[in-house]
């Protein structure tokens, strides 16, 4: 066997590799969630009621009374441990959507600065060197990118929290409990871990990535479709509106990157969303997502049925982030055209 | 045909708006650039001066003991450790296909959908990951171990080092192939003497830029290598780390613990800094030669 | 194509499409250039030196568009060297030159598109009816809307074709339909395209044809109402057919605009332009009605590039 071959066979053997480790990772996962499936069926994602150990209460007839013995003691009855999902996928959902939209029009404006802004925005220095603006921020940028969520979290809960504990959020409660037609918006005590913290914290960490993604794609759209619009007499920012618009798909899996970001983000959501299966309409109380969910229950699960359910969770994530990024890679790729040389 | 010519400057509607949306830029870019150094700088601020040297010479002490909070020394060596196995098993794979993807790609029905996972792949949220870890190495052993955490971090390397090796690879000018086929060399000599090492430079900032990433990964630890506070390179038992360290000391009551994982955070934000520099400034000098 | 008569060519060479040639770079040094224009070598050209040799009946016109002694640099080269040159209201003038010569450039500076690029140093003014255009409070939108550009390749947007062609409507903030409808057919015959697309206007720009393109593209700028329309090699990607199209278009917007077009093709030039101005290294070499400057050029050098001999 000559060496052509050899190598042959171990790149097809790193190749394979990738599609044995994606089908590990659904096969695992389908697996495992089998019990939870067969108990629960499709109530598990309708259901709010996350109760992982059986529960001992007095048994009551139709009318509400209490049932009792010859003695007069109580019946006690056991309702068995039951698993649903819901807050947990309303929770990643509320999340990751507030998110977005507060870190997506900043970042497309942050990319728009730095493709039609910043270029020209390069200070002359007096030996002659112009500072290269943009390309100190586009550096800050992907740098801020590439921090770990935990230093986020930290951030988060040390900082964050006691700030919108202390200052933001008794104003808003203030406004939501005065005006009229806001008051279900109200809270009654303000802990800072919450929904709107965490969502806080999700749209500054997906705000680089967005920005960056939607900068290259941005930077793709030719030089002829913006002189085209400013020829024809375009203002500025209808010239930008032509480039949005060129490229939209692009941007839309720019955000949709950022969404699989975000919904799959584990350490510093957790840490500053309370983590309890709340399903609310104030953005002052703890909530979880299906990432925390995992995070603090897997190592801690003792049935099967509780392991199980967690799995079921996973592979609802697994699905959802694959999907996000099915739709965000052909929509990047397709429109890069040229990619392949 | 009119006879008007050109007006002054004037401010219709269209204008104002533009005149806005331009300064809405500005003062985004502004904001968002604040916000995250406002981050970055109280990260690096509180880190500093919480790092001390028993922060790299001593292992965890626990409270009430002698010398306590110790130091993170068996978080940074298991993380080192954890990381270095990863990389053993993660780099050849990821490497090994990125090489059939650029170099044996073109006439294979295989890439295509290759490519597709390994993008795909490298955007599963690395939480399930640890959970498929938890179930393949932690349930049928019994006990959570290092095995388990190493190789969790290499399922996440293999997709970012297969992509960026594609890409690297895909940047050797076709003449050198060319060149090297030639010559009469086989495919895997031109492959592996003349492809590989003229990508080298980019090939090694592609793995270190996925060892960072890795190195700064907690979720797929909390339950597989769970953490230790003891100095161990055992794999078959629980083992530290120092993301998950750091998670805990930040999650725990402890002020001199709190102090603790400040400074371990400034650890990992300066690796990631020299980390993505020195991308830029091996892939300016590519640029510049080139 | 009958009408074309007018500029018949009676050249003593064909002159083919710009070649590759040896340049005239490093070409010597002469203290006394007439005397080295009457010299017989060619190609010889020292430009600048010497002021533009512009041929009387360019004076005779009415001028829509006057380049006064206008200097261009891309940070340290120097791409156009004092230009002057004036251009007749509803007549077709056209820019020849070998590669690099400034004549985009020069036609890009008269609706400031290169404003746009970064590092550009602007001396000099041109002056559009007499009005300045680089005044700081010229309004540059208003400007660009008087002078219509069409690009060398065609920059259809992303949209039907009807949104195409009243896009400077639109931008302009029009809501009418019935104007919008009433434009558009107006545009689309102006340039010739209203038979080929009237049953699928709202079917998108990208399905036309390369020459069907460029000729949207000059619909939609001369939905502007534009008074200048300024063409950029606006056949450079375009086959002969289709080339032919947009040079009939040419010829019969004649009168109703200004066309300023720049070309590398000569029978282009002399096929739809009453005036033509040679230009060479960033300067116009001479500048007269386009029968004498392809059949009596006044100038060696122009005579070399007309009839092919370099450039």
């Amino acid at each position: 066997m000559g060496s052509d071959a050899v190598l042959g066979f171990f790149v097809r053997f790193g190749a394979v590799t990738v599609l044995v480790m994606m089908a590990s990772l659904v096969f695992v996962l389908f697996r495992g969630s089998l019990d939870s499936m067969k108990t629960f069926g499709p109530k598990f994602l309708v259901s709010s009621t996350w109760r992982p150990n059986d529960l001992e209460v007095t048994k009551r007839t139709s009318d509400g009374k209490i049932v009792r013995d010859a003695d007069g003691d109580p019946v006690m009855e056991t309702i068995p441990a039951k698993f649903g999902a819901l807050p947990a996928i309303y929770g990643t959902a509320v999340s990751s959507i507030v998110a977005l939209t507060l870190a997506v029009p900043l970042s497309l404006g942050a990319a728009l600065f730095l493709i039609r802004i910043a270029p020209r925005l390069r200070p002359r220095l007096p030996n002659g060197w112009r500072v290269p603006i943009d390309m100190w921020i586009s550096f800050l940028i992907e740098f801020l990118a590439a921090i770990p969520s935990i230093a986020y979290g930290m951030w988060g809960l040390f900082v964050l929290v006691p700030y919108m504990q202390s200052h933001l959020e008794p104003g808003l409660n203030w406004i939501f409990g005065h005006v009229p037609g806001l008051g279900f918006m109200h809270a009654d005590a303000l802990t800072g871990r919450d929904m709107l913290t965490g969502s806080l914290v999700l749209a500054i960490m997906i705000v680089p990535i967005i920005t960056a993604v939607s900068r290259d794609v941005l930077r793709a759209v030719p030089q002829a479709q913006i002189e085209g619009s400013l020829a024809l007499g375009a203002t500025w920012w209808q010239s930008c509106f032509e480039m949005l618009r060129y490229s939209r798909s692009g941007l839309f899996g720019a955000v949709m990157l950022g969404l699989a970001r975000a919904a799959g983000e584990t350490m510093a959501i957790s840490m500053v969303i309370g983590n309890i299966p709340n399903i609310k309409a104030t953005p002052f109380a703890a909530a979880q997502t299906m990432s925390s969910l995992l995070a603090n229950e897997v190592s801690e699960a003792s049935t099967k049925l509780h392991t199980s359910s967690l799995l079921q969770v996973a592979l609802i994530l697994l699905l959802m982030s694959l999907a996000f990024n099915i739709v965000a890679r052909k929509l990047i790729v397709g429109k890069g055209g040229g990619v392949r040389g | 045909m009119s006879l008007t010519a050109i007006s002054k400057r004037k401010n219709t509607k269209a204008r104002i708006i533009s005149g806005f949306m331009y300064s809405l830029c500005v003062i985004f870019t502004g904001f968002i650039l604040s916000l995250l150094l406002w981050v970055v700088g109280y990260l690096i601020k509180i880190g500093w001066q919480s790092v001390t040297v028993a922060f790299f010479t001593q292992v965890q002490i626990p409270y009430g003991a002698e010398g306590y909070p110790g130091g993170m020394l068996n978080g940074l060596l298991g993380t080192l450790v954890l990381v270095g196995m990863a990389a053993v098993v993660g780099i050849p794979i990821g490497m090994l296909a990125g090489i059939f993807l650029s170099e044996y790609g073109a006439n294979s029905k295989l890439s295509s959908p290759v490519r597709f996972v390994a993008d795909v792949l490298a955007g599963v949220p690395s939480i399930v990951v640890g959970i498929l870890g938890y179930e393949l190495l932690v349930v049928p052993i019994g006990n959570y171990n290092g095995w388990a955490g190493a190789l969790t971090l290499a399922f996440i390397m293999v997709p970012i080092v297969a992509r960026t090796t594609e890409e690297m690879l895909r940047l050797v000018p076709h003449s050198y192939r060319e060149a090297s086929i030639a010559l009469g060399a086989t495919k895997a000599r031109t492959i592996l003497r003349v492809v590989v090492p003229s990508a080298a430079g980019s090939l090694i900032t592609g793995v270190m830029l996925a060892l960072a990433r890795v190195a700064g990964e907690t979720a797929p630890l909390l339950f597989t290598a769970l953490g230790s506070r003891l100095l161990t390179v055992n794999p078959n038992q629980p083992f530290p780390s120092l993301t998950k360290q750091i998670y805990d000391y930040a999650t725990g009551p402890y002020e001199a613990q709190k102090r603790m994982a400040w400074a371990g955070i400034l650890v990992l934000i300066s690796l990631i800094f020299v980390f993505n520099l020195s991308v830029r400034l091996i892939a300016r000098s590519k640029h510049g030669t080139a | 194509m009958m009408q074309r008569a007018q500029t018949t060519l009676t050249h003593p060479s064909d002159p083919p499409a710009a070649r590759p040639g040896p340049k005239p770079a490093g070409a010597s040094v002469n203290s006394n250039p007439a005397e080295n224009r009457a010299a017989a070598s060619l190609p010889v050209v020292l430009p600048g030196v010497a002021p533009t040799d512009v041929h009387p009946e360019v004076d005779a016109e009415t001028h829509i568009l006057t380049v006064d002694n206008f200097k261009l640099a891309y940070g340290k080269r120097q791409t156009l060297h004092g230009i002057n040159m004036k251009i007749a209201g509803g007549k077709v003038t056209a820019l020849i030159g070998p590669s690099g010569c400034g004549k985009s450039t020069l036609l890009r500076s008269m609706n400031r598109l290169n404003d746009l690029v970064d590092g550009v140093k602007i001396e000099g003014d041109m002056r559009f009816k007499g009005q300045s255009i680089y005044d700081r409070n010229v309004d540059v939108i208003d400007l660009r809307k008087k002078l219509g550009m069409v690009f060398q390749k065609s920059n259809p947007f992303p949209m039907s074709i009807f949104e195409n062609v009243v896009y400077a409507l639109r931008i302009a903030g029009e809501r009418s339909n019935a104007r919008l409808d009433e434009v558009c057919a107006k545009s689309l015959k102006s340039a010739a395209l209203w038979e080929e697309v009237k049953d699928r206007l709202h079917s998108s720009a990208f399905g036309l044809s390369g020459g069907q393109q460029q000729r949207l593209c000059i619909a939609r700028a001369i939905a502007a109402e534009p008074e200048v329309l300024l063409m950029d090699e606006p056949c450079s990607a375009l086959d002969p057919i289709a080339t032919q199209k947009v040079e009939e278009l040419i010829y019969e917007l004649r009168g109703k605009y200004t066309v300023v077009i720049v070309t590398h093709n000569m029978h282009q030039a002399a096929r739809c332009s009453d005036y033509t101005a040679f230009m060479y290294m960033g300067r116009i070499i001479e500048y007269g009605p386009t029968e004498a400057i392809f059949v009596r050029p006044h100038l060696k050098e122009t005579e070399a590039y007309v009839t092919g001999r370099f450039g």
